[in-house]
Parts: structure tokens; sequence; C-alpha cells
């Protein structure tokens, strides 16, 4: 337990044992979306949804991708290795979409997919 | 009824990491060699200071050896500015930029080596995961004759042989530390990769917490395959939003998996971004989800120190944590 540092990154993983389907994500995001104290999101957006296409998806598989991933590239940087990124990238892993992209215009700007180091074991490792 | 069961969730975390940080207690300390055969006079600037264990083994480190880097502010003894300083006359606890009183640094300094070590009982103000640094320099800012600020170093790592010094009484006195060789790419040095996976499969079951690559393994023996992904964004609900704060938009990817029993949340962030805030995750009922008060922060949770939080047995169902019937058997006693 440290201060965060906005230069590296970090991948974060949950389990949501109340949430079960996209129906309960839902009802849940909307429960916390406002301006108010006790509010957490404002202007959700549902982007893309698909059936994961790939092979190799169990948990200890996916945990394997994240792992390289992370070990590839630390850096955090606004403009071009964000939560937007990285969502692309995991998005266009598991559903095989190649036209997938950060929600937002500025981060489309630098985005070169990474999808290809969920892969490979880092040069290090 | 729901908050009721999250609720009870959260308590069985807080009682599964109080038994990791028991467990990693357990582990015996190793002291660095040089440490040992050093007098006692000369492992610690303060003889009266406190002579606190090393948690992790700590070896002599080149000036090009890796390790992140961390910045301190040094606090004078007297210092009582509310802007550090609480009511009762301690230090604001886990600060962005640390803070520490003047002399609680310099008596905590331990030489192993040529390195100057901070051993610290609770962390470095307060911060589990800041020990056992090895301070670089002491920097501070100081007016010239003219009037004008500049940055004079005080003491610096290459001046072998020489203590570091108190600056004495200067506005601003900045301490630079740096972090072991592992801290470059993860959290412990056997489990490589700032990420975390919070397993919580049941509302009524204690969630585990895996770190690094070693994670890995563990996830390997589960069941499930991932059937549905969704990508979702959103800003971040604030009172007043800035300009910037309207263009900002965090994303993450949820993942439905073949027994539907959960779902799963990923997303990329700043490192430390949930410790360092409060333990605050915006995905989970109760916020926040960690609380200072969990053993989570406590100075010997396993989460971000020497011990990672594998392997740890989940008790099983009926069973609360050995940690907590020991706890149970000292309260009783007399």
């Amino acid at each position: 337990m440290a201060p965060w540092d906005s230069s590296i990154a970090e991948l974060r993983v949950q389990d949501l044992p109340a949430i079960k389907s996209m129906d309960d994500f839902k009802g849940f995001v909307r429960k916390y979306t406002g301006t108010t104290k006790d509010k957490r999101f404002l202007d959700p957006h549902y982007i893309s949804s698909s059936d994961v296409r790939l092979t190799q998806c169990g948990k200890g598989d996916l945990a394997r991708y994240l792992a390289n991933y992370i070990l590839h590239n630390k850096s955090y940087s606004e403009e071009a290795r964000n939560c937007q990124t990285f969502a692309a990238d995991f998005y266009r892993l598991l559903s095989g979409s190649q036209r997938e992209f950060p929600f937002h215009p500025i981060c489309q700007i630098l985005y070169a997919s990474q999808t290809h180091n969920f892969f490979y074991d880092s040069p290090g490792a | 009824m729901l908050a009721e069961a999250y609720q009870k969730g959260v308590n069985n975390l807080s009682a599964t990491l109080k038994h990791m940080a028991t467990g990693a207690a357990a582990v015996p300390v190793q002291h660095s060699e040089a440490a040992l055969n050093k007098p006692v006079e000369e492992q610690s600037m303060n003889e009266l200071g406190p002579k606190v264990p090393l948690k992790e083994p700590v070896k002599e480190r080149t000036k090009d050896e890796p390790g992140l880097f961390w910045h301190a502010q040094l606090i004078p003894a007297d210092c009582s500015d509310p802007k550090f300083v609480m009511a009762d006359g301690t230090l604001k606890k886990r600060r962005p930029k640390p803070i520490i009183r003047t002399n609680e640094f310099f008596d905590n300094l331990t030489r192993v080596g040529n390195k100057w070590i901070l051993r610290t009982l609770r962390g470095l103000n307060d911060w589990p995961g800041l020990d056992g640094l090895v301070v670089q320099s002491i920097t501070g800012l100081v007016k010239n004759k003219l009037g004008r600020f500049k940055i004079k170093r005080f003491w610096d790592a290459s001046m072998i042989g020489h203590k570091p010094c108190n600056p004495g009484d200067h506005g601003s006195v900045r301490v630079t530390l740096q972090a072991a060789p592992h801290s470059v790419s993860g959290w412990t040095a056997d489990s490589p990769g700032y990420f975390w996976w919070l397993e919580h499969t049941r509302i009524d079951e204690a969630p585990m917490l895996f770190h690094g690559q070693k994670a890995t393994d563990h996830f390997m023996q589960c069941g499930g395959r991932a059937t549905r992904v969704h990508h979702f964004g959103h800003r971040y609900a604030k009172p007043r939003e800035s300009t910037k704060d309207k263009v900002v938009y965090h994303c993450c990817v949820l993942v439905e998996w073949d027994h539907g029993e959960y779902t799963t949340m990923f997303e990329l962030a700043w490192v430390n971004g949930v410790t360092g805030n409060a333990g605050k995750s915006n995905w989970q009922e109760v916020s926040p989800f960690f609380t200072p008060r969990s053993s989570f922060f406590a100075p010997r949770s396993s989460f971000l120190r020497s011990r990672p939080p594998l392997l740890t047995p989940r008790p099983a169902a009926g069973q609360r944590p050995a940690s907590e019937q020991a706890a149970d058997g000292a309260a009783a006693a007399p």
C-alpha cells in the first residue's frame, strides 16, 4: 500500500457476485448515476457487447493475458496508454473484433492496438 | 438484504486479510548479514531510537540499480501547521506526498553497507508499502543573498562515509528515497506485474486477493469460461465538473461467465489507485470496500508487502479464520 502514481498503470480485476448479468449491471449503474455526493457515475455509455470468440478464455487464461500485458508495459499516460486503450485492447482480444477503438476521439488519435502483448511473455520474464 | 450480505462479505474480507497479515508476521524476519555484523551504535543514528527489525533483506545497491523513487517532505519537530499536523499534534497520515518529522526520519535511519535505509514501524507516513527505502538525497529550498530561492543539496548517497545530515531550520526539505529493485515491475519480487484480482465468487464467502504473475497459478485451477464481453464507459460523478472532467471518460470491460454466478470487471488505472484512495472502488456496493481500519491497511498487510496473499487457505464454510479465533482467545484471557 503506497500513494498512487499517475505515471504507472495497474490492472484491476474484481469479481462482482451481486451482478450476475448485464441487466444487473445496468441496474447497478443506474443506482449510482447522478451528481449528488453518494453517486459515482455520469453519462454512462454501453459502448459495445459481443460474444467471446477467443478459444482460450478460462479465468486462468485471462489472468495470464493480463500479467503479460502489464509486464510488457507498465506506463500510464493520458494520451496513449490509459483505461480506454486497455479496454479497447481487451475487448478486441475477447471478441475478435478489429473495429473496436478507445471511446473518446482524443484517445483514438494516438491509439495503436497492443493486443499482441496479451499473448507473449515479457522479455524479462 | 443485499446490503447485509455485502456487509457480511466485507467483514469476511477483513477477517481474511487479517489472517493473511498474521500469516505474514509469522514468517521469520530476515536481517542482512552486513547489518547484523555492525555494532549497534553504527546501525542506528540514535541509540535511543526504535530498533525496528527489517522486514525484508536489504541488499546493497549500486547507483544504477532499478527501483522506484519516492519523495518525502521533512516536517520540523515543532511544526504545528494545520496543513500537515492534526489537532492532537500528530502528523496527518497517508499524504499523497509522504511527510515525516525531521527527528523521526533521522532516528530511524539504519546503515547497511554504504547505504542508509529508512526503517519505520508502520511505513513512511503510515504507508505500509513504503518501508526499507534507501536514502538517495536530501535537498532543500533555500534563499540566496539576492533573495531568490534555489535548491540546495545537503546530502547525497554518493557521499560515502558521511551520515545523512539534518539540514536544520529550512522552510522546505525533501528527501529522495528508492524502493527495492523489484518495485519497477511489481509489488513483490516473487510475483511481478502490477496486476491484482479480487476473487469474490459468492456474496457470503470471503473475497481473496491475488496479485502479479503468480496469481495465474491459482486461476488456472478455476473453472468457468467467458461467454459475453461488454465495453463500458462513464464520467466520474462530481458536483462541479471542470472542462477537463467533461471529456475524461473511464472505460472498462465487463465479462460474463458460462456459470452465470457472477461477472468480472476488468480495468486499467493508476497504480495504487485503490489503496491510495482510502480503499474506494466504484464497483463494490459498500464503498470504501477496504476501510482504513481494516487489516488491508495494517503495516503487515500482505497485499503490497513481501508476502503475497497467495496460497492463503480460504476458511471453509461455517469456519472462521484462525486469526479471528486467536483474537477471541486473547480477548477471553485475563
